[in-house]
């Protein structure tokens, strides 16, 4: 019991100091137990505060082609660490990696992009490890 | 003002030791979800008997040596800066005298869920890595220190928990159950106090005059106004998300008094009332940091006044730019996030 108390409150510590990530609530919307990778081409760009979505073409399984929708950091964070808004226009293939949203639709939240042309991964936690 | 706190720790466990004789050694390895070292993380034993602390932080290797620790029981306690990781804790270790032990931790993947630009730690760092700060003495405006520029707020390092009346205690539990998908910031509302997302990804601009500090921040596009010019609150401020702030100078560190907050907004995960009394204490030691000592006093949530200490960094690379909340449409809230 002790225990559980003190997991309790060390849990309420986890944004103790003013968060300023996330417009939405990951932890609500995706599962990090249900991670996805998927390739496909870019159909549209919202390069929009406070997040960017990027949506793509990509073939399931039975090989139908089925639009997805990728959500991102703000664009004011990613233009901080060196992308730019004509970086992914329509049409470029690209590789996403990150997890699924919780209610099966078909939108996810992206770890990573990387490019098919030239295999330039682009931020995620890949650069998290590189940064430590 | 890390260096300040470990010293600090230094003076609380040698007065300790004088007292109880030779202390035992904690030491390990800090690694993230994938098994990579995380450096730079905050680790803490506190003494259960008399809440002596012992601090220090993991090295490039992720490893840590927590020495010399008097003899008792201890909580040991990571809590990385939001949000790649979940906090860590180990309640009740027995450290013996003379006595070495491991304590290897695994640190479990927090909310930020490493989403690609959105993680204000990764951020951070690259920020941090390609500023170059001058060494040059502290500007100054009218006599006082002049903390005019572009700052990135780095959370607390060993975050205080405050003591919660119980409607603020019920409602953080409620907060955490639902993975705060109702924060203001969900509905591009300001977030945090007393200045809103100064944490990365977004940074804060002071601009100083001799009657006037403005603070500029960027997420949900706003502003403090802080009044240096003699001038008392008001006698019924208007409740709002920044409330009034009047400040004055005690030597080279400027009080800062604030009330008139609405109750909407939240102190990171906490909840507060519309007599919230915020002070803020701001110094700037060196060219590059400001320390902001801030207490939040309130009697309507918190039966005893709660503290954070902060440092910022200057960021002289940087410029604070133009943001419009504007795509938190429907159809992007998913789910339960609804």
């Amino acid at each position: 019991m002790r225990m559980l108390l003190a997991a309790t409150a060390l849990a309420a510590l986890m944004c103790a100091a003013a968060p300023g990530y996330a417009h939405h609530s990951f932890a609500a919307e995706f599962d990090g137990n249900k991670p996805i990778k998927q390739s496909g081409t870019v159909t549209k760009v919202e390069w929009t505060q406070p997040h960017a979505w990027i949506y793509i073409d990509s073939m399931d399984e039975s090989g139908k082609i089925v639009n997805w929708a990728w959500e991102l950091g703000s664009p004011t964070s990613l233009v901080r660490l060196g992308w730019t808004r004509n970086l992914l226009k329509v049409g470029t293939a690209v590789t996403f990696e990150g997890s699924r949203a919780r209610d099966g639709s078909n939108t996810a939240n992206a770890r990573s992009v990387t490019l098919t042309a030239t295999g330039q991964k682009l931020l995620g936690a890949s650069s998290q490890g590189q940064a430590q | 003002m890390r260096q300040l706190v470990i010293v600090s720790g230094l003076v609380i466990l040698s007065a300790a030791l004088f007292a109880q004789g030779a202390g035992g050694t904690l030491t390990g390895v800090v690694t993230g979800p994938t098994g990579a070292p995380v450096s730079d993380a905050p680790i803490q034993a506190k003494n259960r008997q008399n809440g002596a602390v012992v601090r220090a932080a993991t090295a490039a290797d992720g490893r840590y040596r927590l020495a010399p620790i008097p003899p008792g029981s201890y909580d040991i306690s990571i809590i990385m800066p939001c949000c790649a990781y979940e906090p860590f804790v180990q309640p009740d270790v027995a450290i013996a005298a003379g006595q070495t032990r491991q304590l290897d931790v695994r640190l479990a993947e927090g909310a930020s869920f490493n989403t690609a630009g959105d993680d204000p730690g990764e951020l951070a760092a690259v920020l941090r890595k390609r500023q170059k700060v001058p060494s040059r003495p502290v500007p100054r405006v009218a006599g006082k220190p002049d903390f005019s520029g572009v700052w990135l707020a780095n959370e607390d390092r060993y975050p205080e928990q405050p003591a919660l009346l119980p409607w603020a205690a019920a409602e953080v539990q409620k907060r955490l159950a639902n993975a705060m998908k109702d924060a203001p910031h969900t509905r591009c509302l300001p977030q945090g106090l007393p200045t809103p997302a100064s944490i990365g990804p977004f940074m804060a601009k002071m601009v100083q005059t001799p009657s006037l500090l403005v603070v500029l921040f960027e997420d949900a596009g706003g502003f403090r106004q802080i009044f240096m010019d003699g001038r008392p609150h008001p006698q019924d401020p208007d409740p709002s998300w920044v409330g009034h702030s009047i400040g004055k100078w005690d030597g080279d560190t400027l009080i800062i008094d604030t009330i008139g907050y609405n109750d909407q907004s939240w102190i990171g995960i906490y909840p507060h009332s519309e007599m919230l009394h915020v002070t803020e204490r701001i110094r700037r030691p060196d060219f590059g940091h400001l320390d902001i000592a801030v207490t939040f006093d309130d009697p309507g949530a918190f039966s005893a006044p709660y503290h954070q200490m902060m440092t910022w960094d200057l960021l002289p690379a940087e410029e604070v730019v133009a943001y419009v909340c504007e795509n938190n449409k429907a159809e992007h809230l998913v789910g339960t996030g609804k």
